[in-house]
């Protein structure tokens, strides 16, 4: 059931939801007293600002975490489907395992109760997106993650979902790649906030197409490491 | 948007939020288990929302200092220079439809119109400020060009009684403070002496520069940066950028 009163903003929306490693190798420190997890929450904290800069994005956009790891040492939702009008920035702790593959189906059923959330209440929606990130390997049992990954391309596939994996310093890539059809890109260094910036501003660009129209993204050259 | 906190550590979360970001815990209340205090904070940002206070055993708490950094001086007064700027324009255009209204329809409908758009005129900061201040972005024209915006100590969106009450102490604080001033200053001219008329004279300047600059001064003593009026509304300006 929806948490969300769309009778006050009936715009056609852009789901994304986020899932994000907060394993113990997140608290790695990357220089000056911070660690990986300090700038990526400081990336949450720029999606934030940047939503709300956005009149359109502000009134489009929903957003939804995933935690991956953490306190709770597991898989689980950690923010339902927020209007980006009422989404506040919350810092994460970095703790546990990387239970992705578990994460990720967590997420695709979300998108799937998204749509029929927003279908119950007849307002229109592009197609939702769904960004993992990760600087680890995934911890899950060989067929956990198997049927994550055929879950994850059949969404795909079927057009239900676009699916964008990053990959931080230390990711297997090569794993983060079986997720989507669309190559994994690997963060430079930890540009998390130029990569929130940067979704920020597709983001946008998806909240003012029509569904299932074409939209052009914006370069992400700020923060993706080209040498991978 | 209202706030709910972990019912273990006492962390402040959006209503939606199903996992504590610090403890992991997934049961919220809409209380905070236990009497919060504001952390300072050292470097740019500072909190706006009081941190938990941690339980026995419990993690201590995440610092929230990520979320907010209060709006510097000059943006702030470029941002307010910029407001009264598109203000006094629209009142500018307003007060001309005004007067032609008059000059044209020389009656009492005339009179009437031409004085409603007056009065539009007059009400157009209150309007201004109090709609653009609660709106989701909580920023001004001006405010927006400086990346900045207004929210509650809580982090929250103005609603728009507490946009227009904020808007009123701002606007009519110093003008009843002018009329005070000058209402004592004339009292102290008395007879035509001209040490009284002096003092008297220094007496209204003094006086309007304290009601007009004065509650702004307390930026400089507290670390949220609020103005007078900021503590009073219990609001925020801070940097979205």
């Amino acid at each position: 059931m929806s948490n969300i009163d769309y009778s006050g903003n009936a715009n056609q929306r852009t789901p994304c939801i986020l899932v994000l490693d907060s394993s113990g190798s997140m608290s790695t420190t990357t220089g000056y007293g911070r660690t990986r997890m300090d700038d990526l929450n400081e990336g949450i904290a720029a999606l934030q600002s940047e939503l709300l800069a956005d009149d359109t994005a502000l009134v489009r956009v929903q957003l939804a975490v995933v935690s991956v790891g953490g306190p709770s040492n597991d898989a689980d939702i950690m923010l339902d489907w927020t209007d980006a009008t009422d989404f506040q920035a919350f810092p994460m702790r970095a703790d546990g395992g990387t239970p992705l593959g578990k994460g990720v189906q967590i997420a695709l059923n979300m998108v799937e109760q998204a749509k029929i959330n927003l279908r119950a209440a007849g307002v229109s929606y592009t197609r939702p997106w769904m960004m993992v990130i990760s600087d680890g390997e995934p911890t899950d049992p060989g067929d956990v993650w198997n049927s994550a990954v055929a879950a994850c391309r059949a969404a795909e596939a079927g057009r239900r979902v676009e699916i964008f994996c990053i990959g931080v310093e230390g990711a297997n890539l090569a794993k983060l790649g079986e997720l989507s059809s669309k190559p994994p890109q690997m963060l430079s260094g930890t540009k998390f906030r130029e990569l929130f910036v940067w979704l920020s501003a597709s983001l946008s660009a998806a909240s003012r197409s029509r569904p299932g129209e074409n939209i052009q993204l914006p370069s992400p050259d700020p923060w993706r490491n080209v040498g991978i | 948007m209202a706030t709910q906190y972990c019912s273990k550590c006492g962390f402040g979360v959006m209503p939606t939020m199903r996992l504590c970001p610090s403890c992991g815990n997934r049961s919220f209340s809409p209380a905070p288990p236990n009497p919060a205090s504001t952390v300072a904070s050292a470097g740019g940002s500072s909190p706006i929302s009081a941190a938990p206070i941690p339980g026995p055993g419990s993690p201590p708490p995440i610092s929230q200092t990520l979320q907010f950094t209060p709006a510097g001086h000059w943006r702030r007064l470029f941002a307010y220079l910029l407001d009264y700027t598109i203000i006094s324009v629209a009142a500018g255009v307003i007060g001309a439809i005004a007067g032609f209204v008059e000059v044209r329809n020389q009656s009492a409908q005339g009179a009437f119109s031409g004085g409603a758009l007056v009065l539009l005129g007059a009400a157009l900061p209150f309007i201004y400020f109090t709609i653009l201040h609660s709106r989701p972005s909580g920023a001004t024209y001006g405010k927006a060009a400086m990346g900045l915006r207004v929210v509650t100590v809580g982090g929250e969106r103005l609603t728009p009684i507490q946009a227009f009450t904020r808007c009123l102490l701002t606007l009519l604080v110093p003008v009843a403070g002018w009329i005070l001033v000058g209402v004592a200053a004339a009292g102290s001219l008395g007879p035509d002496i001209d040490v009284l008329k002096r003092a008297g004279t220094a007496t209204l300047g003094i006086g309007v520069l304290a009601i007009s600059f004065g509650p702004y001064l307390t930026v400089f003593f507290n670390q949220q940066r609020q103005t007078l009026f900021d503590l009073i509304c219990k609001t925020c300006v801070i940097r979205t950028k």
